[in-house]
């Protein structure tokens, strides 16, 4: 009997542990967890994440040259010989990665020799290298929107009902906007994290027929504009601009959504983001639908030694209700620790850094262009799509790119319609050059850490991706569909809208192959080199303002053509030469970046220039155990 | 008194199964941190092979951090752990779900067999 008590209890044991140790396929049985909207995000990714095999290079191939077409190297070739009419030309080796998984430094091609040419040894274009190490590497200056805003919140509670829910409908009390006198509070991040927000007082000092331009009190001046104070007329210019700007981009993308998230009576279990639905903006919004610039002290860092970074920003928070509103339709008594969007100013907001705009007014111009791309993204993709698709998240990398291509839109109007704005307020100039020079620290994706200090190489290539992308597929037409799609995913927006636009079918290899052939193939007419255009027939033309959406050529290895400023303060105050004007990072013959190529990153070495005459050189790579995912590529020119 | 122990065992050891095989189980995910929503206010999640966008907390009794994790962003994880509905506190807003991580695994590299 003993013993059968002893089996009995230590089958009980062992079912026990057999079911801890269960580790199901979650994400085969969460549609049985999830309600309400679970339909959103049932994308397919296009890109998965891959584990790679690193390979041993055994293979010994021959190929001929052929003008204009780039070789594709496979990992496990050892030793490759390239015939035909090469003498004086440079070949490059350009390594990709079109998947999400970082490939180490150690699984990346490394070319150990090459015969029949001078080898490429100068890394001289690395003109602000501080240190020996690329990790040293000195970045461009940090700009725009470069804060990760590391916000925490408590845990949702509900204390308990506070009275009955109530509806809420304001389409019949909105405020009397008169200028100069109309006063409101309105909810401004006040930390250089963005985590801490006030409730302060502000005035509108200007109207447009789109929008409202509210200052706060300390940021006004009836008197000439200095400091963080701005007067009359920088209001004025303002709202004059953002008027320009919502008739080109609302003719280009669509306009932005009228709509707000609600809510109709208690809410019976935890808040989730299925809680909410749509209803017009003016149920909610005391200012309707139109936009309102919030100028005001971002960070509250004017004067002071730690800067938020941050010139301007937008938040879908005030696409939520307050939390007296969410209390009020509720009727139940939410926490402010346990609402995130208690700060919802509920409403169309963008919030403009006043001491950034008194120091260049051309950042006032910058900074609408930007922000407004992206309340009319979050429009488009998530509150356009919330009732068929549910919640559609899109990647901030994404996010990003659009709004940088739309400046680059932007450009070429805003630059004759005010003298004080040039291309040195433009992308061109702010990422360019560091796209030149700091690329292998971030690949297609917005990389970040504690520190920060990648965000800004995230956007930089960001942007030349989408400056490329831009320009090679169709311009206007393309970024319409781009921010239309119902993709919230970066590549998987890009193909669709690729192939709905052009009707060509593109993997993610084969845009990043064409993307770093244009990096390096510097060509009139082609890739970054081509002018795009709409013309007045075009149904995106913008008739109103007679403008076309012009994309300029771009040419990486002649950045100081654009006006760019030559030079740059490093971190010991000295000028310096500024890096990346004269084209991209070439890293020499048989180098490769230790820190490895990001996901949909890449790396560019020059292995050497043929000697005259020659018809073949033979290329032999290192011990290097390339990954499986690496897809690299030969370009001779 | 024999039976009644026999009984008493039995109860207990069904008992720790049933309980194992309750809906707060242990599971495991594949893919990478991803960022979502525009700067400054872009908010990490773990973005799954299948596509599911997940919240991230690290479990109070787990041996590592969340800024650990974060510092993953590039490689492909497995993370063990729970999963949770969603708040209206967790970020990003419209995560599909919570993970609550336990423990996690860089999967990136398969590491080649040794030839004898």
């Amino acid at each position: 009997m003993k013993r059968d008590i002893f089996y009995i209890f230590i089958a009980g044991l062992i079912l026990s542990l057999s079911g801890c140790a269960d580790f199901w396929d979650w994400a085969s049985n969460q549609s049985s967890s999830q309600s309400g909207n679970s339909s959103s995000g049932t994308y397919t990714p296009t890109t998965p994440s891959v584990t790679y095999t690193p390979t041993t290079p055994t293979e010994t191939k021959t190929v001929a040259y052929t003008s204009g077409e780039a070789i594709t190297v496979d990992t496990t070739t050892k030793t490759l010989t390239v015939t035909g009419n090469l003498g004086g030309k440079t070949v490059y080796l350009a390594k990709t990665n079109p998947t999400s998984t970082l490939i180490k430094g150690s699984n990346s091609q490394a070319v150990y020799n090459a015969t029949n040419m001078k080898l490429y040894t100068d890394t001289s274009n690395r003109a602000a290298e501080e240190s020996s190490e690329y990790e040293g590497y000195q970045c461009a200056s940090a700009k725009l929107y470069e804060k990760y805003s590391n916000v925490t919140f408590g845990t949702p509670t509900d204390s308990g009902a506070r009275a009955a829910a109530q509806t809420i409908d304001r389409s019949n009390s909105q405020l009397e906007l008169v200028v100069g006198e109309t006063k409101k509070n309105i909810w401004v991040g006040t930390d250089v994290n963005l985590s801490t927000f006030e409730h302060l007082p502000a005035t509108l000092r200007a109207k447009g027929t789109y929008c409202n331009v509210w200052v706060l009190y300390d940021c006004w001046t009836d008197d000439k504009a200095s400091g963080k104070e701005i007067n009359n007329a920088l209001a004025q210019k303002m709202a004059s601009f953002f008027d320009q700007v919502y008739a080109l981009e609302t003719n280009l993308y669509g306009k932005e959504s009228d709509q707000i998230f609600y809510l109709t009576g208690p809410v019976s279990n935890n808040l989730t983001r299925n809680s909410f639905a749509l209803e017009d903006m003016k149920k909610l919004s005391n200012t309707g639908t139109k936009v309102n610039l919030v100028v005001c002290d971002i960070g509250a860092d004017y004067g002071k030694a730690i800067q938020s970074g941050t010139l301007g920003y937008f938040t879908d928070t005030d696409y939520y209700p307050d939390l007296e509103d969410l209390n009020t339709m509720t009727g139940q008594n939410f926490s402010k620790s346990a609402y995130p969007f208690y700060h919802s100013n509920e409403g169309k907001y963008l919030y403009i850094d006043a001491p950034s705009c008194v120091s260049a007014v051309a950042n006032v111009m910058t900074i609408i262009t930007h922000e407004y791309q992206h309340l009319i993204t979050w429009g488009r993709k998530t509150m356009n799509h919330y009732a068929s698709k549910g919640y559609i998240l899109a990647d901030s990398a994404y996010y990003e790119m659009m709004a940088m291509v739309g400046e680059d839109f932007m450009k070429e109007y805003t630059k004759s319609l005010y003298s004080e704005f040039t291309n040195d307020n433009t992308p061109f100039a702010w990422r360019l050059p560091s796209f030149n020079a700091n690329y292998p620290l971030s690949g297609i994706e917005y990389r970040n850490d504690e520190s920060g200090k990648y965000v800004s190489v995230s956007y930089s290539v960001n942007y030349a991706f989408g400056a490329w992308l831009a320009r090679t597929y169709g311009g206007a037409k393309l970024m319409y569909d781009i921010v239309n799609n119902t993709e919230g995913e970066y590549f998987s927006a890009v193909q669709s809208s690729i192939e709905a636009t052009t009707g060509k079918s593109v993997s993610i290899e084969s845009l990043l192959k064409g993307f770093v052939w244009d990096c390096i193939v510097s060509k009139d007419n082609a890739g970054f080199r081509k002018k795009v255009e709409l013309t007045s027939t075009d149904s995106l033309y913008c008739t109103d303002k007679a403008y076309g959406y012009p994309l300029t050529k771009v040419d990486l290895y002649n950045l100081a053509d654009y006006g760019v400023s030559t030079t740059v303060t490093n971190s010991e105050g000295k000028q310096v030469t500024r890096p990346g004007l004269t084209g991209p990072l070439f890293l020499s013959y048989n180098q490769y970046y230790t820190g490895g190529i990001r996901p949909y990153g890449f790396e560019f070495n020059k292995i050497g220039t043929v000697n005259s005459g020659a018809t073949s050189v033979t290329i032999t790579f290192g011990s290097n155990e390339p990954a499986s995912t690496l897809k690299a590529y030969l370009i001779i020119e | 008194m024999k039976k009644s122990i026999i009984a008493l065992l039995a109860l207990f050891g069904m008992s720790l199964t049933f309980m194992s095989m309750g809906t707060n189980k242990m599971v495991s995910v594949k893919g990478h941190i991803n960022y979502y929503g525009n700067a400054p206010f872009a908010e990490p999640a773990f973005k799954t092979d299948k596509g599911e966008i997940l919240a991230m907390e690290v479990a109070p009794e787990a041996k590592i951090t969340l800024k650990e994790v974060l510092d993953m962003q590039g490689h492909y994880l497995q993370l063990n752990g729970k999963v949770e509905e969603a708040g209206i506190s967790d970020k990003p807003m419209g995560a599909h779900a919570k993970f609550i991580i336990y423990s996690y695994k860089d999967i990136s590299i398969k590491e080649k067999k040794s030839k004898k």
